[in-house]
């Protein structure tokens, strides 16, 4: 019975509950976002990841090391420059 | 934190430590390997696909909005997403997969207002040749050369559909909750 009960907490102790994914895909400006906002309100635990935003974000970092893109210019001209150069950018990215 | 390859672990490693994700993001645009990838990445967790859907003139008036908001961060390249359409969405080849139809008219419209946009940061030639290249683009995936209406499908599976011109963004959320309840209890 002792062994037993050890095992149980042992077995509570190692299991972690494992959470979902809601997968957001479409186009820009279909509504993702908004919709991801709303989610997050109604669903307890949960977090929005954009995953775009962050792979931009590092593709933004990089062209901006390799002098790619100023870095006055705006997210978007950023992003806009980066288009072109993307070759060399992801290059860079994935060393 | 580097490729989308590792920002798709990011996901995985989230949902193992409990959190719920969910992830806004705009998957196999350039590349089909990239929605494969993503399912690979998540394999054991639970996942609810969802396919955002705006219709393509909608998708151009939210464009427009956006780009005369008078925010930056909240501008975007209309090219860009007139391409991600035919990425995204195919001709529906029968009525049971078709999600929307498309008429010619529509893409002429919208190209329309794509050439009067690109042309405040454009040369004349560099507008017309990316009119030009959207329009066979457009053309090719919707067979629009030959007929003036067509069905358009979704290039990929999912488990649900929202339309964010036919239901607000707490609407949708609501679908989705409901739809996700629904799987996680099958």
């Amino acid at each position: 019975m002792k062994i037993q009960i050890i095992f149980i907490c042992l077995f509570a102790c190692s299991v972690q509950p494992t959470g979902f994914v809601i997968l957001l895909n479409g186009t820009s400006s279909a509504g993702k976002s908004s919709i991801a906002v709303c989610l997050q309100q109604k669903i307890s635990a949960s977090i929005v990841v954009s995953l775009d935003e962050l792979f931009w974000s590092n593709m933004i970092r990089i062209a901006e090391q390799l002098e790619v893109v100023d870095l006055d210019m705006s997210y978007e001209q950023k992003y806009m420059v980066i288009q072109n150069h993307k070759k060399q950018v992801y290059q860079e990215l994935k060393k | 934190m580097k490729t989308k390859q590792e920002l798709h672990q990011l996901v995985k490693d989230l949902a193992l430590q409990g959190k719920n994700v969910i992830v806004d993001t705009t998957l196999g645009i350039f590349d089909h390997d990239e929605v494969f990838d993503f399912w690979l990445a998540m394999d054991g967790i639970f996942v609810l696909s969802v396919l955002v859907y705006c219709p393509f003139t909608e998708l151009l008036e939210h464009i427009i909005c956006r780009n005369y908001s008078g925010q930056h961060d909240q501008e975007r390249n209309i090219k860009n997403i007139l391409s991600q359409f035919c990425s995204l969405y195919i001709l529906a080849r029968s009525s049971n997969c078709m999600i929307d139809t498309l008429t010619k008219q529509e893409v002429v419209d919208g190209l329309q207002i794509a050439r009067q946009e690109l042309s405040l940061t454009k040369s004349e030639d560099a507008v017309e040749q990316t009119i030009s290249k959207l329009a066979k683009k457009y053309e090719h995936a919707f067979s629009l050369s030959t007929h003036d209406r067509v069905g358009i499908a979704s290039q990929y599976c999912y488990d649900l559909l929202v339309n964010t011109a036919q239901y607000n963004a707490d609407e949708c959320a609501k679908q989705i909750v409901r739809a996700c309840v629904k799987k996680i209890t099958k």
